[in-house]
């Protein structure tokens, strides 16, 4: 390798870029719609697309929670409850149930979502994973072990953070091209607008990628948990996550004191402030203790406050989070960049809108990959020569992956609103929908990859996003019809709809775009019969015949 | 000739890949350690900071690895301050 | 209003961006002609005018949500301005001038209702 450092750093750039970019783009299309994943749930669970419509004071909705509690989960040593925020309208509560007789260990643990403004319990949604599938997809994947799936996805975001930082030392004209985009120009234009989605949100793609890392950092580098603890795991997360203890039941019982002053207390003390989540121990015991912990709110660091209760008195016991040590706080703040969990719709819209441009950017890179191998594959393939194995395999690979993913994803919704709602196992059938579509592209990919091949599944991923709203007017009470144009609501599910239309309409103009780039090179290749040599018809050609004249 | 050549620099790069995803790995996990050791603040911290800045170590060492103008130089440049640095976690290990 | 705030933000990055595009040679010749570059007085003044908009924008961005989330704040609009003024100088390169001044006019305003509202 005796090039310069910028050719060393564009050789690094283009291999761990293309190694692994198939695998990023799941992650990045799967880290990007997590944005919304409480918005695509509740699309995904019609049934509680009423009980969003009614909201009540998170107060209200916690004491509605408590009475059902009291009444349906006597006896439970833990209550949880969630209250209802920008993100869930029910306020949701769960219990472990006792472990069956001769098991150990905490038994299945149940978890209902509850009309904040009755207590009651909503008429069970269809068993769905909703958006929580696609945000665990991005870091579990799915059919392995978490662990694995966590590596693979650890070690693709450094050939990632490798490729963000190769990349911007080999741009040598990174403020020359700022804002430059060239269209109609084949492989030029791939490299244009690779590098403007590259750059113009830089900050972000450096800030996802490094703070994925951060999330799970402990995993990837516990080098100095180890040298520092010695592999005593249980002293270190004491000293990093300082819990409150948790008392044994006493056998006495005493009546759980009310939770709406412990509240008031907990917002004093912060100094205003939201509920997040309130945890009870031993209700109904002498011993019970009730932990409420603070909303993150609009703060960027993760880590959360909490106030801990005599659940007997009322009376405040202890605080933790309140004053974390710097290091807490970077390592909080690099995850809640991460989550982005404090942002407000507008900035979430533009982390969104950054997440896409990530995606886009993966895509363009592998697809400019392609084209340039094609075009320099020109000379072979003009003799009769076949193409090489590894620019068929990752011509196979794009398709696969550029023009299956949209069709997997839709395929998911379809699925939600297909399958009949009391069916066994309807949660894993839902998620094979998203697994056995994207598998069948990813084949017929591989096996022809042809540009008609691209036009048709884009086309058909188009479609399926399109026909999402009017798939709603059959299955559901909540179509547009009704959320829109009666401004019925409730909003996020309007939103998913729109998305749905605009992004299948997207797909569908790129196939237009296509066809119109096929049919319009044709005159150009009649009038020059004699001045090249014929080159064979493989489709992906007629964008490198293109630059070539 | 040509694939004597073909294969030197195939061997080069598998070399550099090797150096660069596991010696950049040991170099980060080494260096992590002994700022995790070494930082003048409360353990905790101390292993927060480093761990939080050793992928910074990583893709550094990444960068180093393929810009070195030959392989001999990559491993050096990977190999000589993981020793360094691994010695000194071993003597401040020791000693506390 | 927050409204007012972030589209008043937006528009200073958009034609800050707008400014610095055509003090160089590209924008400049997409502009004005093939061949056309800038001399160095309006290459000085759009470059100062392009910096003191987007400086505009921090500061608009921060005073909407502080100084943590008000960075990240200001980063993604300047992100979102920037794709914007790539698309304009692709597709309309003519009206890039004729729309940063809008945009300038337009934030004066939107800014002026927000600070006073």
């Amino acid at each position: 390798m005796k090039e310069g450092f910028r050719q060393s750093m564009a050789w690094l750039h283009t291999w761990s870029g293309l190694l692994v970019c198939w695998v990023l783009l799941l992650v990045f299309t799967a880290g990007t719609s997590a944005y919304y994943r409480d918005e695509i749930s509740l699309w995904m669970k019609p049934e509680l697309h009423e009980a969003a419509a009614s909201p009540v004071p998170n107060t209200v909705a916690i004491e509605n929670a408590i009475r059902m509690l009291e009444k349906d989960a006597a006896g439970v040593s833990r209550w949880f409850i969630n209250a209802p925020s920008d993100r869930n309208p029910a306020v949701s509560v769960g219990w472990s149930l006792p472990p069956a007789p001769g098991e150990k260990g905490r038994g299945k643990f149940v978890r209902h979502e509850l009309n904040p403004a009755t207590g009651v319990p909503l008429a069970e949604p269809r068993e769905t994973r909703g958006g929580e599938f696609l945000y665990r997809l991005h870091y579990d994947l799915h059919y392995m072990p978490a662990k694995w799936a966590r590596w693979i996805v650890g070690f693709c975001a450094m050939f990632m953070l490798a490729a963000i930082v190769s990349g911007v030392i080999t741009h040598k004209r990174i403020f020359k091209d700022f804002f430059t985009f060239r269209p109609k120009k084949g492989q030029r234009s791939w490299l244009d607008a690779h590098n403007a989605l590259a750059v113009l949100a830089l900050p972000y793609h450096l800030m996802i990628t490094y703070t994925g890392l951060v999330t799970l950092m402990f995993m990837y580098m516990p080098a100095g948990v180890d040298a520092v603890y010695k592999g005593d795991q249980k002293a270190f997360q004491a000293d990093v996550f300082p819990a409150a203890e948790n008392k044994k039941p006493a056998g006495k019982p005493a009546p759980l004191a009310p939770l709406g002053p412990m509240i008031l207390q907990a917002q004093k003390h912060w100094g205003g402030g939201e509920v997040d989540r309130i945890t009870v121990n031993n209700a109904g015991d002498a011993n019970a203790t009730v932990n409420i912990s603070r909303q993150q709110g609009q703060k960027l660091s993760y880590l959360r406050q909490a106030v801990q209760f005599d659940g007997v008195t009322g009376a405040m016991t202890s605080t933790t989070g309140d004053t974390p040590s710097g290091a807490a706080e970077s390592r909080g703040v690099l995850m809640g960049l991460h989550l982005a969990s404090f942002a407000d719709p507008l900035l979430r819209f533009l982390f969104f809108l950054c997440g896409m441009a990530g995606c886009a950017m993966v895509a363009t890179g592998a697809l400019l990959w392609a084209v340039k191998k094609r075009q320099e594959a020109a000379k072979v393939l003009a003799k009769g020569g076949k193409v090489g194995f590894g620019l068929r395999l990752v011509e196979g690979l794009n398709l696969g992956a550029i023009g299956g993913l949209p069709i997997a994803y839709a395929a998911y919704f379809w699925g939600n609103r297909l399958l009949p709602v009391g069916m066994e196992k309807r949660i894993d059938a839902e998620i094979s929908w998203f697994f056995i579509a994207w598998g069948v592209a990813t084949v017929i990919g591989l096996v022809r990859p042809t540009r008609g091949m691209w036009q048709i599944m884009l086309g058909i991923g188009g479609a399926m996003f399109m026909a999402l709203p009017l798939l709603n007017v059959f299955t559901t009470h909540s179509h547009l019809g009704i959320t829109l144009l009666q401004g019925k609501g409730p909003w996020p599910v309007v939103g998913f709809d729109l998305f749905a239309l605009v992004f299948g309409f997207f797909l569908l103009y790129a196939v237009r775009h296509l066809q119109k780039k096929k049919s319009a090179l044709k005159p150009v290749a009649k009038a020059r019969p004699q001045a090249k040599p014929t080159v064979p018809t493989v489709d992906s050609d007629e964008l490198v015949t293109r630059e070539a004249t | 000739m040509k694939s004597n050549e073909g294969l030197r620099y195939r061997m080069g790069v598998a070399s550099r890949a090797v150096a660069a995803i596991l010696g950049g790995y040991a170099l980060a996990a080494v260096s992590t350690a002994l700022m995790a050791l070494a930082l003048p603040m409360a353990r905790a911290d101390a292993v927060l900071t480093a761990t939080l800045l050793s992928f910074t170590v990583y893709v550094c060492a990444v960068i180093w690895v393929f810009a070195a103008r030959d392989a001999l130089r990559a491993w050096l440049g990977i190999g000589a301050p993981t020793l360094l640095l691994g010695l000194g976690v071993m003597a401040l290990r020791g000693a506390a | 209003m927050t409204g007012f705030g972030f589209v008043t933000s937006l528009a200073l990055a958009y034609a800050g961006w707008t400014a610095l595009s055509i003090g160089m040679d590209r924008h400049y010749a997409d502009i004005h002609g093939r061949g056309k570059e800038p001399d160095q007085k309006t290459r000085n003044v759009c470059r100062l005018m392009g910096t003191i908009a987007l400086l505009l924008t921090f500061a608009v961005s921060v005073r909407l949500q502080g100084w943590t989330v008000g960075s990240v704040l200001c980063l993604g609009t300047m992100t979102a301005g920037a794709l914007m003024l790539v698309l304009l100088l692709t597709y309309a390169p003519q009206r890039a001038i004729g729309f940063g001044k809008l945009a300038g006019i337009a934030a004066v305003i939107l800014g002026v209702v927000w600070l006073a509202w």
